[in-house]
């Protein structure tokens, strides 16, 4: 009895020694917790800079308003740098260069510099995969030029760090607190097994260029990268809004109209979704039809009869997909996955083009209808 | 006849459910992973080939337990083929005790996830101590705590997760089918065979059930939860990702992270690993039961736990020892599940069966057998 008596206790004992996770606990203010990627490429080498939370600057009971090296104004981030070959070796440096344990796992956004870019994008999307505490749930951006110089700046408040600034502006775009347009890290990663599709990121640039103010953001041209992962243009923010119709079949936005009373007014697309069917007869890609329906809004008084500005709204969204459909085939991107839908109907048919799909898009007979509501109000949601 | 001690008899439904934790404890985890990656988006089409394959299996077996009045497979082996039966016994505890060593590996690479600096042997020793204490206190214990888990932790946390992520799954990403041909299928399929074969081999244990009428319904129910988890967990990442699944290292917990319910809901991945630690204790459990109980009625002993122990020390060091990478322990677990389990959990009974119509056996002479229920 005394030996068994024993040994339950010898084993309580040993699983209070053995009881697993006490070699990864960290306290927090041991963490430099990441909130923001940007990702350059310079001389040979990717450069990762990364924006952490600024944790000894949270108000505490003791410190109500935080505090900061030199006594500043405490910030709501600081930033790491690292360099290396790959991005897996940057972002490895990064982490050697605090004294602090890294933790990715709360990274929101990744912005790619211009450069970074024209190296293609899965050595970047292939790190995210293989660090094992990243979030592949982080939106991506990209930015025009050099993607650091984004992070850093002032924030409107020392409670909101930059990256959240940009998160948040990416979900008033949406107008979805919990979503953004920016695609996630696991969105850009798919784009490689798709057939033939182009990807677009989503770009951001600064609006405000004087240092002593907030940084402020917006959403401009959005990259456009291939299927090797090159980038093969800028798709103007004109043309971002059909992108959104015809590719996430929703999205929110203001056109302007000329009625022909001479009166320009301004129609706010609440709701606009598409239906795309790429028609497929006798073993042969024979076209892709579209179809928009939705809703949208005209505010104020109207310049003319709701009847006709509906027709002439419904006129503007054919013009202003068709136009982005041209820029598509200009530049070879098909950024709509046609090729896919294609594919997923008959995968036959797919391995017989043998590569000669951006050739085929360029010469796609596309059919554009609309039957949109326009109704009067205001500019609040439907 | 001698019968299995109190402690160690359980309903079928009992039974049947351990069963159902075994499976589903790797369907989710090393399964998923590996079958994703042969078949790609066809991969439900494997889990459905697969089941029916195992639901045959699980047939042959409930034939071969009521033939021989509810024997397990060691009597059966014992009274038709006598000392011959003997290298097929080992056999199958040498097969459970290193498949128990590579489980308890791949728990390793799965807790790494979470835990990337913590030394593998702080999670594979309290698991394998937990499995041997459940195995020396018996099986009813152990199977009512499993039944309370199943049922109030496992499939309420399953329904949710999987409610929470239907919103960014799209069913169009499963086609087209059999792009690849029926070929990956195949090869996929008999990896869930393979499953199925395992969970069949653990009826060892047959004789420590209750009741002979039940077990046709339990043991098949059994076998269809399995397969309808295998059918949720594998399906699920491909509505997600699409094809991309298969470069995941694990596809289920890939989605799992992607949850985010408004703003700030978020991190229910955590709920994975309660799940895992569920089931890799079971499936140790169950294996290292099963080879203890093989070796006690082998050698008339009166108690199987110094084998147990025995057992599970090996297992410990061949978790250590085998498979210095992932992709060696996948390879290494699908080298079992397509070739090995399918072998010792169909091929070996399906002779037995044979022999016994042919022999014209039916009755174990010896061992231990479950009595019919009044």
């Amino acid at each position: 009895m005394k030996a068994r008596f024993l040994a339950r206790v010898g084993g309580i004992l040993a699983l209070i020694f053995l009881v697993t996770g006490c070699f990864d606990g960290y306290q927090m203010n041991q963490l430099a917790i990441i909130n923001a990627l940007a990702i350059d490429y310079h001389r040979g080498e990717y450069m990762a800079t990364a924006e952490a939370f600024n944790t000894t600057a949270v108000p505490s009971p003791g410190h109500p308003t935080g505090t900061s090296v030199g006594g500043g104004n405490p910030s709501a981030g600081v930033l790491l740098t690292g360099a290396g070959k790959t991005v897996g070796e940057a972002m490895a440096n990064l982490s050697g260069s605090s004294s602090r344990h890294v933790f990715w796992a709360a990274t929101t956004v990744v912005i790619i510099g211009s450069e970074a870019l024209k190296k293609g994008l899965t050595p970047i999307a292939g790190s995210f995969l293989r660090f094992p505490e990243f979030r592949t749930t982080a939106r991506v951006f990209v930015a025009k030029s050099e993607a650091a110089p984004l992070l850093s700046g002032k924030t409107s408040g020392m409670e909101i760090s930059i990256g959240q600034e940009i998160r948040n502006q990416d979900r008033f775009l949406r107008m979805d607190i919990s979503r953004g347009w920016a695609p996630r890290a696991y969105d850009v990663l798919r784009w490689d097994t798709q057939h033939g599709r182009s990807a677009v990121l989503l770009g951001i640039q600064k609006t405000s260029s004087n240092p002593t103010q907030a940084s402020q953001f917006s959403m401009g041209e959005s990259a456009v990268i291939g299927p090797n992962g090159r980038l093969q243009g800028w798709l103007p923010g004109k043309a971002t809004t059909p992108y959104l119709w015809l590719v996430h079949r929703s999205a929110q936005a203001f056109s302007s109209l000329k009625s022909p009373s001479g009166v320009p007014t301004t129609i706010y697309w609440t709701h606009v979704t598409s239906r795309v069917s790429v028609r497929v007869r006798k073993g042969q890609v024979a076209g892709v039809d579209i179809m928009l329906t939705g809703a949208g809004k005209v505010a104020g008084t109207l310049p003319n009869r709701l009847r006709v500005i509906n027709q002439l709204a419904n006129k503007k969204a054919v013009a202003e997909t068709l136009a982005t459909v041209h820029w598509a085939e200009q530049h070879d991107a098909d950024i709509f996955g046609w090729g896919q839908a294609v594919y997923r109907k008959n995968p036959r048919l797919w391995y017989g083009l043998h590569g000669s799909w951006p050739g085929l898009f360029k010469t796609l007979p596309v059919s554009v209808h609309s039957k949109i509501v326009i109704v009067q109000g205001g500019a609040g949601r439907v | 006849m001698k019968t299995t001690t109190l402690k160690d008899r359980v309903g079928p439904w009992q039974l049947a459910f351990l069963l159902a934790t075994l499976g589903a404890g790797q369907e989710s985890t090393v399964f998923n992973t590996i079958v994703t990656a042969i078949t790609g988006r066809d991969v439900w089409l494997s889990v459905i080939i697969g089941t029916g394959v195992g639901l045959l299996s699980m047939a042959l077996w409930i034939t071969l337990i009521r033939r021989f009045s509810g024997a397990g497979i060691d009597s059966m082996a014992k009274t038709v083929l006598g000392l011959l039966s003997w290298p097929f016994l080992f056999a199958i505890v040498i097969l459970l005790t290193t498949y128990a060593g590579i489980s308890a590996r791949a728990f390793t690479s799965l807790s790494g996830i979470i835990f990337p600096t913590t030394p593998p042997p702080f999670f594979v020793t309290p698991l394998l101590g937990l499995a041997v204490f459940s195995g020396i206190i018996g099986l009813q214990p152990t199977a009512r705590v499993n039944q309370l888990l199943l049922f109030y932790v496992d499939i309420p946390a399953g329904l949710l997760l999987s409610v929470l992520l239907t919103g960014q799954q799209r069913v169009q990403r499963i086609l087209p089918m059999l792009a690849h041909g029926l070929g990956p299928v195949l090869q996929g399929a008999l990896m869930m065979v393979g499953l199925f074969a395992q969970m069949a081999i653990v009826l060892v244990l047959a004789p420590n059930t209750t009741d002979l009428k039940r077990i046709k319904t339990a043991f098949l129910t059994g076998v269809a939860m399995v397969g309808f988890m295998a059918l949720g967990h594998n399906l699920g990442p491909i509505l997600q990702f699409g094809d991309l699944a298969k470069e995941f290292a694990w596809p289920d917990f890939a989605q799992l992270r992607l949850i985010q319910v408004g703003r700030d809901i978020q991190r229910l991945d955590v709920f994975a690993v309660i799940l895992w630690v569920h089931g890799y204790w079971i499936l140790l459990t169950m294996n290292l039961k099963a080879g203890a109980l093989i070796l006690q009625r082998l050698f008339h002993r009166p108690s199987d736990t110094w084998f147990l122990v025995g057992l599970a020390l090996l297992a410990w060091v061949g978790s250590q020892v085998m498979a210095a990478t992932q992709t060696v322990m996948l390879k290494e677990i699908q080298g079992f599940n397509q070739i090995l389990f399918p072998l010792a959990g169909i091929g070996f009974p399906l002779i037995l069966w044979l022999l016994a119509l042919i022999l014209g056996k039916s009755r174990a002479g010896t061992g231990h057998a479950t009595k019919l229920s009044p």
